[in-house]
């Protein structure tokens, strides 16, 4: 028992420590609020473009967007300049907060806006927002986006995770505490050991990593996806107004921007039958959600036209799927232009 | 469920109200039966069942064995009782594999046929459930053991919920005679239990998830060059033993604060310096099961049958099958079968070199040249254990180069120096347990500063554990 009472010791000293040194180290605030900590800079780069190209469609994905979508084709099919704006690990959360802070606050606001998703994504608020996925949230927030620390964060954690997010910074902070030891061994020790520059460390990881085995990169993609499929996430009604979705909505009701919601192809699962059982009831009441508000909803997640051998992995396409899909979502996409044209004479 | 989870800590914490409360034996075996079953149900309603209805045959079987006193008789309940067991570890963990396998051997000889494959999930725990089970039965038979006549504690040793998913694989003996009695709170199972617990979680939530970002990486590669492989699998033989002892450890903490104490799995097993040393302190429950249960039978069998002519068969094939049947028991693929296999040939290679048992060397020198070539083996077959296939691991070995770029040199050299830095923490504490093993300022401070570590590594969702897939 001796030996627990000095650990205690220790450990209130080292907790202690921390308290003071953290904040002071990252000149970081105590108390942080739950979530991560947002200021009011603002990555303001997708506006930029948006006023420089005035583009009529605003495609939002994440980076399967890019492998599906080839973006001067569309806008040669269509005849009408579009924007891709596929951010890698993106998901409804960043979606929401580009639509809301580079979108509608722009001079030049699209008639247009199309989001691919696939899965529960639209209504899995919380899904790629922590961990790595947190700067990328971050730079795109402003700090009195109270729906985004709600729905992405604070709903998501229990009182105890609240409470260590709040007032303890070897918790609050522990993103930036393991960068700082990660940089320390990778850069300083390995610098020190080897004599190589710091940007040819980042280069050598990103060659050698970037192309990994396809088919072991299926297994963990799938893995991965496994979480927007979960029967919670699917039951639609109950995701609904914990979801982005709403909002996402309202901003482009009031904005005049005609929102479609395009359900990509996915080879998670190699046939409907092998889906789990909540995913045809999710994806028809999503349907009846987007029609009574007037949202436009396209579904290939069953298109024979997009076979196996268009994919480079279960969720990315290859050069060629790009080109077929795109074609195949101009013509969609015109006729779809055509009915609103029509409506508006 | 996971150990790791605030979920299951929640959960514990429960239990432990609950159990402590209770003033009888029969009450806390019922609460820890009634807490097991819901435990592995958390994960899937139809895992507690069938573990049931195997408790529940198998009892039946039991109490059969007992009523009949004709050794015949004993001897078919005991088939039907093994094979009721293997039978449905077979179906679920098996017989896809040997399915698709009969298909792929059928095809190399030009014929093609069709075969059956299932859906099914694999059970939680039934590959360390079903081992239990088998060990009693057979124990049963020989009469070495009395039968426990009482279901509470028989199921409770099937389904004792720290020890259901991954082990250790308890022995009845132990296990029993500590259930047989009412447990009274005492402070020294806290004193056992908490140096465990803090060793558990910071192996899994700061070592071994971290180091298998650098093994799936790695691992991930289609073609890596050598010294890249290299450098995953050491990171794979520090996380596989991080994962797997922090399993252990954690399974043992939460024993003791129940007031019940289990075996020990690992004993420093990259220390070893001969094949069957490692055994020795490798997954230790399970190497005793084998040498117990399928080892030495076959080998007294086999010396019975050759005395005479043959007599390297005893020698050979004891260890052959005892390795490959550990390898199928990891799971059903051929990586497997093959790092069994390997680990096979190196214990007969090493008995046949006299370097079996408790060979020592005298002098450091060649006990360190001896320990080099040991771990340079382990190592080596956990590369055959990791691999996505065999002919990925022959192309990874025998048809890359060692450094294709210089870029790998470093991506390598990087992956090095980050397991170094997580290896590291536990050279500090061999240290420490070797020079200070009773200095309770050294311990405590330790195990402050990891209980630091485990703070900063945390993360809301920790990866299951490598042995709980199996």
């Amino acid at each position: 028992m001796r030996k627990f009472k000095i650990f205690l010791t220790f450990s209130f000293f080292l907790f202690a420590l921390s308290w003071v040194l953290i904040p002071v180290y990252y000149t970081l605030p105590y108390k942080k609020p739950p979530g991560p900590l947002l200021d009011d800079r603002l990555k303001k780069t997708y506006q930029d473009h948006l006023v420089e190209t005035q583009p009529e469609l605003v495609l939002l994905g994440d980076s399967t967007l890019l492998d599906s979508i080839d973006e001067p084709y569309l806008a040669e099919l269509l005849d009408k300049d579009s924007y891709r704006i596929g951010k890698p690990g993106s998901a409804s959360a960043i979606w929401y907060l580009l639509l809301k802070n580079n979108i509608i606050t722009s001079p030049h606001k699209p008639s247009h806006l199309i989001i691919f998703f696939r899965g529960s994504m639209l209504t899995s608020p919380e899904y790629r927002t922590r961990g790595k996925y947190e700067p990328l949230v971050t730079e795109l927030a402003l700090s009195d986006d109270f729906l985004l620390q709600e729905l992405a964060y604070t709903s998501q954690m229990g009182w105890l995770e609240e409470q260590a997010d709040q007032f303890l910074p070897l918790f609050a902070y522990r993103q930036h505490l393991r960068t700082s030891i990660e940089r320390l061994v990778k850069y300083k020790f390995f610098q020190k050991m080897m004599d190589v520059e710091r940007i040819k460390i980042d280069q050598a990881l990103d060659v050698v990593f970037g192309e990994p085995d396809i088919a072991q990169v299926n297994a963990i993609i799938n893995a991965a996806e496994d979480y927007l499929y979960q029967p919670e996430k699917l039951d639609f009604y109950s995701q609904l107004p914990k979801s982005f979705l709403p909002e996402i909505v309202r901003l482009c009701h009031e904005n005049n921007i005609q929102l479609t919601v395009v359900r990509t192809k996915s080879l998670t699962y190699a046939s409907s039958e092998e889906a789990p059982k909540g995913l045809d009831a999710y994806i028809s009441n999503l349907q009846e959600y987007l029609a009574e508000n007037k949202i436009v909803f396209i579904d290939y997640a069953e298109d024979e036209r997009l076979p196996v051998s268009l994919f480079n992995d279960s969720v990315h396409m290859s050069k060629n799927g790009a080109e077929i899909f795109t074609e195949i979502f101009a013509a969609d996409y015109q006729d779809i232009l055509a009915n609103d044209e029509n409506t508006h004479e | 469920m996971n150990f790791t989870s605030l979920t299951f800590l929640i959960f514990f914490l429960l239990v432990l109200t609950f159990y402590w409360f209770a003033r009888e034996k029969n009450i806390q075996n019922s609460i820890l039966l009634l807490t097991s079953y819901l435990f592995l149900g958390w994960y899937r309603w139809q895992f507690a069942l069938l573990l049931g209805i195997l408790t529940i045959a198998d009892y039946v079987i039991i109490l059969q064995m007992i009523l009949w006193p004709e050794q015949r008789e004993r001897k078919r309940w005991l088939v039907l009782g093994i094979g009721l067991n293997l039978g449905s570890l077979f179906l679920f963990k098996y017989f896809n594999f040997f399915s698709e396998s009969i298909r792929t051997l059928f095809y190399l000889f030009g014929f093609q046929i069709s075969t059956y494959t299932l859906d099914l999930l694999l059970p939680l725990g039934i590959s360390f459930y079903t081992l239990k089970k088998i060990s009693y039965l057979l124990d049963i038979f020989r009469k070495t053991v009395l039968p426990e006549k009482n279901f509470i504690q028989f199921a409770l040793y099937a389904a004792f919920f720290p020890q259901v998913v991954a082990g250790p694989i308890e022995s009845h003996r132990k296990f029993f005679s500590q259930i047989a009695q009412r447990r009274i709170w005492s402070k020294s199972y806290f004193v056992a239990a908490w140096p465990l617990l803090i060793m558990g979680f910071f192996k899994k939530i700061v070592i071994a998830d971290n180091v298998k970002i650098i093994v799936d990486k790695i691992y991930l590669l289609g073609e890596p060059p050598k010294f890249l492989l290299l450098a995953g699998t050491l990171a794979f033989t520090l996380q596989i033993l991080m994962d797997f002892s922090a399993y252990t450890d954690l399974a043992r903490g939460f024993a003791y604060l129940l007031g019940l104490e289990t075996s020990k799995n690992f004993n420093n097993p990259y220390l070893a310096i001969s094949p069957t040393q490692f055994w020795d302190r490798w997954h230790i429950t399970f190497s005793n099961w084998l040498r117990d249960y399928i080892f030495f039978p076959i080998r007294r069998s086999l010396v019975r049958k050759y005395r005479h002519r043959h007599k390297y068969l005893p020698l050979l094939l004891p260890p052959l099958i005892t390795m490959l049947l550990s390898g199928l028991w990891h799971g059903a693929g051929r990586t497997y079968l093959f790092w069994g296999l390997f680990h096979g040939i190196i214990i007969i290679i090493y008995q046949a070199l006299g370097l079996g048992g408790s060979w020592r060397p005298q002098g450091k020198v060649k006990m360190f040249f001896a320990w080099m070539v040991m771990f340079a083996l382990i190592v080596f077959s956990w590369s055959i254990f990791r691999a996505p296939s065999l002919f990925w691991l022959y192309n990874a070995w025998f048809r890359t180069p060692w450094t294709a770029t210089q870029y790998d040199f470093i991506a390598a050299w990087v992956s090095l120096s980050l397991i170094l830095f997580y290896a590291l923490f536990l050279i500090i504490k061999l240290l420490i347990d070797r020079y200070f093993p009773k200095s309770d300022w050294v311990q405590g401070f330790y195990f402050a500063t990891v209980s630091v570590l485990i703070i900063i590594y945390i993360n809301t969702g920790s990866s299951d554990f490598i042995y709980a897939q199996f």
